[in-house]
């Protein structure tokens, strides 16, 4: 090697350039291994069913009707264990529970067998879905007609066609009238908002015992933490307190 | 000849990519709903709910995705900030001074999106806050890389008087 100085300019750009290419290899390889885990992460969820449709059971071989506080219930009142949900109607995770709750048929094994009583209290999460307000309303004016819980699972059934649209009321009280609602009353209910100040007063009650979440569930006043599958958690809790050994 | 130091735009290229990688997750979960079945609505972090909402796309309720603007916007301040490492012009305009506008514009839109999740939604999603924290970044790292670009132009501006002057 010589030890000429050679001109300025010429080191200078072999400078740049050494100094430049360990940026671009770190560069690339955060953008290889970034964009990987990505897509690996990504596709490793599985695609929801469009079609997974919620069954609406017309009647409910068991006590139905409302609490003190008006929350409607299902079930035995006297039934070993009293399950009480918090949820809102256009929750997607809410639906989800509601789907797996009636692909395991929880319905006629748990409730019309007498083991439980399930309480649905209303938790409209009206900060983020438009619709949480006007369906606990449509559902418990479909309640005056008695047609409640055929509606609660018409609600939840429909929740993916009428969520995060423009006028979805017609939508809404259709899938109503389709479960066994008669639609004039439903109109004149809802005009008169004749119930709500009990949906403002369930959702008060709730924000007021901390609840910031939907659903959240108590099972004989034990909340359940869910961290996978709510349904299974449920289940499992569920079977402890009627001392089922799985 | 330009001499500022490179580490700010060396900086500002591993930020864009940080937020291109953060927003091509969301976009792809945009384009391929999953059954990510939400564990549940309403809580601290909750970005399924943030997703869901109308302001998930801009203009809301009928716009574009906001995943996708900031997608394409992290891949265009990643492409530039590279160039920046080789040039400092794209025809007439400075490439210091061109960074700067995007990155405030990004700055601005993230401020939006953040108004939106705090006094709208009250809801909070990880990823939107990584990009907004990604958008101030870059908007200060561009702005001062702009300053040097500049200073050094001025200087270079100044050496002909001196040389004159001594």
């Amino acid at each position: 090697m010589s030890n000429t100085p050679k001109p300025r300019q010429g080191r200078q750009r072999v400078r740049e350039k050494r100094s430049l290419l360990p940026f671009y290899l770190l560069l690339g390889l955060g953008g290889i291994v970034g964009l990987t885990f990505v897509f690996i992460q990504a596709l490793q969820a599985p695609v929801a069913p469009p079609s997974a449709s919620i069954p609406i059971r017309p009647v409910i071989n068991a006590a139905v009707g409302q609490t003190s506080e008006g929350y409607w219930y299902k079930g035995d009142p006297n039934a070993p264990v009293k399950v009480i949900e918090f949820a809102d109607f256009e929750c997607p995770a809410c639906r989800q529970l509601e789907l797996d709750l009636a692909n395991a048929n929880f319905d006629a094994e748990y409730i019309e067998s007498g083991k439980v009583q399930w309480i649905y209290r209303e938790l409209p999460l009206r900060g983020i879905h438009e619709m949480a307000q006007y369906t606990a309303e449509v559902s418990r004016c479909a309640g005056d007609q008695g047609v409640y819980w055929p509606v609660h699972m018409a609600l939840y059934d429909s929740q993916l066609q009428w969520t995060n649209i423009k006028n979805s009321q017609p939508l809404i009280l259709d899938a109503a009238v389709k479960a066994g609602a008669n639609l004039g009353m439903l109109e004149d209910c809802m005009d008169a908002q004749t119930h709500t100040a009990a949906i403002n007063a369930s959702y008060d009650s709730a924000r007021s015992l901390g609840l910031d979440q939907t659903p959240t569930i108590f099972i004989n006043d034990d909340r359940i933490n869910s961290t996978g599958n709510f349904y299974s958690d449920l289940k499992v809790a569920i079977d402890a307190k009627l001392g089922v050994t799985p | 000849m330009d001499e500022r130091p490179e580490w700010p735009r060396m900086a500002m290229a591993f930020l864009a990519l940080g937020g291109l990688i953060n927003s091509s997750y969301l976009t792809i979960h945009r384009l391929r709903p999953t059954q990510s079945a939400p564990l549940v609505c309403g809580v601290v972090g909750n970005c399924e709910a943030v997703q869901a909402s109308k302001y998930s796309v801009f203009p809301p309720t009928n716009g574009i995705p906001v995943a996708y603007i900031g997608f394409v916007g992290f891949l265009l301040l990643l492409v530039l900030s590279v160039l920046s490492l080789q040039r400092s012009q794209i025809g007439r305009f400075s490439l210091p001074m061109i960074n700067l506008v995007l990155a405030s514009g990004g700055l601005a839109f993230s401020a939006y999106l953040t108004a939106i999740e705090a006094w709208v939604l009250h809801e909070w999603c990880q990823w939107c806050i990584i990009s907004a924290v990604v958008a101030v970044l870059f908007w200060a790292l561009a702005g001062f890389d702009w300053w040097q670009a500049r200073r050094s132009t001025a200087a270079e501006q100044l050496e002909p008087a001196n040389a004159t002057a001594v």
